[in-house]
């Protein structure tokens, strides 16, 4: 279910691939594709599931997710993978990790309705909880930073998208996105960061876009400029949108892949 | 743990079982007969089941329950018992019940008390704009139909008091057991929910046994008050006013449930916000009531209104400190200075002497500075030896059900409502002379069996039920 962009040490990012093994409760038997080799197979981090993986910007860290409640951060030496930390304290599964660009900044999200914000310590060995934030009120299934900014999306079983940014010594909700009729599965943010998409349950891709706020000092809003409805069968459960071409890929229940392309661009 | 209510007092449709939803994942016990055959379903006109043997005796099957308990405590599924409960302890089950109660027969009916908690009146006072004596007048006379109105302060200083000793108990054994301290407060369930739920075993042990100040009102009013009266336990209805919604959850607690009355100690939590929805409901203005005089428990009038130090979470933090500088180390009066660490909600406050840490305190608000407490603890890093831990930001003044003005003026609300809470004269629980006598005449005497038996409770780490099942992605 998980896509993935291409990034520029062409890791792809995403759950382990099948082989042509046909059925998945046998151990899995190893068929060597041509040109890639298996360097490392971490399977003492977690206890359930692992639903989520992320790679740090520098590209020294791997963040896991785990339903076990759990994420874990691996730092990668020449020999494979050791764990540096086991970020605690999600009531139940957790949903989705994401570093922020920076590197310095991590965060996760879980079925118990929050998204922790978490901040590197220097020395890069301890994780530091830095926020709390309950703005949902259902299970959060996705978190994605902003491509250049320390500013937070997360996309909710409770049909909302949230926007999330510092504020003094705490986080703060900033922008709620409303107007999925169902969960929303993903958000996926545009180069520029002035525009997102979602994806949801009800079908339908929505196209958000950040607007100026009135007055000094006043918060930006976002306003849905676009809804692509009537393309997709079922439900879609993932959405990409490419920082090279700018074009929005889909993973959809009716087993298609899907690709847009903006063909009249917004004036500015 | 059925909770029946007598005749009278029935909710409507609501019990201490709720139907488990497709999603439940905790295992329900159903006793069944072993039976050799495959048992035939009779489905009643009713819509009650029944299982036929062979030999035709029908026996009627028990619908799958699961109580109201089971189910707060797991979050194996979206809904909530949460919510199932905060519906059954609400400002519109009170009038109800006051409802009730009144067109009861006499020998029926039940004596109701409402224990109004210090935050929740600085809460209304700041938002009625009156002063906290007028408040606390006021409201006795608006709750109608309710025969008392206590203030918790009072059993604030049974909680202060045995934190005070606690601490000092676990502070001379920690040689011997390595979880006896840190000492963690115990007199929030937001905190306490989480910890057995997220935490469980490791934490447990670190947490004080004394409850909470609602919690000992709970046994206060059950207990001495109702013998007072020369009722029984479950004769009484005891109503709280909190500045939050967990404090429901830990009302409903079993181990605040007393089996041989079958009635819990404090039946039904109403937060702040509830109350004012209440006012506005009978559309009437706290500051056009008239105040009536204000109860205590000994019978005899409140002088004035009493604090404690400390800050708006009750003042564990100080109480303990100072009681410890004095007994450990001889310290008389010593002075506590807070230094604030990352964020505001997290402080730390050292009681030192040639230069030595002798004590070192945290005050730890909110959920990431709870995680990273933990986290240190875990690690083995934690240098305090007690730490006053909270759910919420700004502590319990500025808890979930308290009252609450959106955006820009909500900080402004806030300290207002701390500048009322702390325009209060302090005193020592220690001074207390009604606090003195409960321990000699009820309690069998200070550092007695009954008084821990009764002043304090226990904690239960949730265990989490991993149904391969129910995973939603």
């Amino acid at each position: 279910r998980g896509l993935g962009v291409p990034g520029r040490a062409g890791a792809v990012l995403g759950q382990g691939w099948q082989g042509s093994v046909p059925c998945p409760s046998l151990s899995p038997v190893p068929m060597p594709g041509a040109g890639w080799a298996c360097r490392a197979v971490l399977a003492d981090g977690h206890q359930r599931t692992v639903r989520r993986v992320a790679w740090s910007p520098c590209g020294q860290f791997l963040a896991s997710a785990s339903f076990d409640g759990t994420t874990c951060v691996w730092r990668r030496h020449e020999h494979g993978f050791e764990v540096v930390a086991t970020l605690e304290g999600h009531e139940n599964e957790v949903k989705s990790v994401a570093w922020a660009p920076s590197g310095s900044l991590l965060a996760t999200c879980s079925r118990d309705k929050s998204v922790w914000v978490w901040e590197v310590d220097e020395e890069e060995q301890e994780f530091e909880c830095v926020s709390v934030l309950s703005a949902h009120s259902q299970d959060v299934k996705h978190v994605v930073w902003h491509p250049s900014q320390e500013l937070l999306a997360s996309a909710s079983y409770d049909d909302t998208v949230r926007l999330y940014r510092e504020d003094e010594d705490d986080w703060v909700c900033c922008a709620t996105l409303e107007g999925h009729t169902s969960t929303v599965w993903a958000v996926a943010w545009e180069r520029s960061g002035q525009r997102l998409v979602s994806c949801s349950d009800d079908r339908t891709l929505r196209v958000w876009q950040r607007s100026e706020g009135h007055g000094a000092g006043a918060e930006h809003s976002w306003q849905c400029v676009c809804t692509l409805s009537g393309y997709h069968g079922r439900s879609i459960y993932d959405v990409a949108w490419c920082h090279l071409t700018g074009a929005v890929a889909t993973a959809c229940g009716d087993d298609a892949v899907r690709v847009f392309e903006e063909v009249s661009p917004v004036s500015p | 743990m059925a909770a029946r209510f007598s005749g009278v007092l029935q909710l409507t449709d609501l019990d201490d079982f709720i139907a488990p939803s497709q999603e439940c994942i905790k295992p329900v016990k159903v006793d069944k007969k072993p039976g050799k055959a495959a048992a035939k379903i009779r489905i009643e006109a009713d819509g009650s089941y029944f299982q036929v043997n062979q030999d035709g005796e029908a026996q009627k099957l028990e619908k799958a329950k699961i109580t109201l308990n089971d189910c707060l405590a797991c979050s194996g599924c979206i809904t909530s018992a949460e919510s199932v409960l905060v519906s059954q302890q609400s400002h519109g089950e009170l009038c109800k019940v006051l409802a009730l109660n009144k067109a009861a027969a006499p020998h029926e009916q039940k004596l109701v008390v409402v224990s109004v908690s210090p935050q929740s009146r600085a809460s209304l006072a700041a938002r009625c704009k009156l002063g906290l004596l007028e408040t606390a007048q006021k409201l006795s006379t608006f709750l109608k139909g309710v025969h008392h109105v206590f203030d918790t302060t009072f059993s604030r200083n049974f909680s202060l008091l045995e934190s005070q000793q606690e601490f000092v108990r676990r502070f001379q054994r920690q040689a011997e057991d390595k979880k006896a301290l840190p000492m963690l407060a115990s007199a929030c369930p937001g905190w306490i929910c989480y910890a057995e739920k997220t935490h469980g075993s490791f934490i447990i042990p670190h947490i004080s046994t004394t409850k909470s100040p609602q919690q000992v009102m709970g046994s206060l009013v059950k207990g001495y008050f109702a013998e007072q009266q020369h009722l029984p336990p479950d004769r009484i209805y005891h109503v709280t006013v909190m500045p939050c919604y967990d404090k429901k959850l830990e009302a409903s607690r079993p181990d605040f449930f007393n089996q041989e009355y079958q009635t819990r100690d404090v039946d039904c939590v109403i937060t702040t916000g509830e109350v004012l929805k209440l006012l506005e409901q009978e559309g009437v203005s706290l500051s056009d009531v008239d105040p009536s005089p204000l109860d205590t428990m000994l019978g005899r009038a409140a002088e004035e209104l009493r604090s404690h130090r400390g800050g708006g979470s009750g003042g564990f933090l100080e109480h303990i400190f100072i009681h410890a500088a004095r007994e450990l180390f001889g310290i008389h009066g010593a002075s506590i200075h807070y230094r604030p660490l990352k964020n505001k909600d997290f402080q730390e406050v050292t009681l030192e002497r040639d230069g030595q840490v002798l004590l070192h305190f945290a005050l730890a608000y909110g959920f990431r500075n709870i995680q990273n407490l933990v986290q240190k603890l875990k690690r083995g890093k934690c240098p305090y030896h007690y730490v006053e831990v909270m759910a919420c930001p700004s502590g319990c003044l500025n808890g979930g059900g308290q009252i609450k003005l959106e955006g820009e003026s909500s900080k402004e609300e806030l300290q207002q409502v701390e500048r009322l809470y702390e325009s209060l004269r302090a005193e020592s629980p220690e001074e207390n002379q009604a606090v003195r006598e409960l321990y000699e005449h009820w309690l069998g005497g200070w550092g007695s069996e009954r008084a821990l038996q009764v002043l304090h409770t226990q904690y239960h780490a949730v265990e989490r039920a991993s149904s391969a099942l129910s995973i939603k992605w």
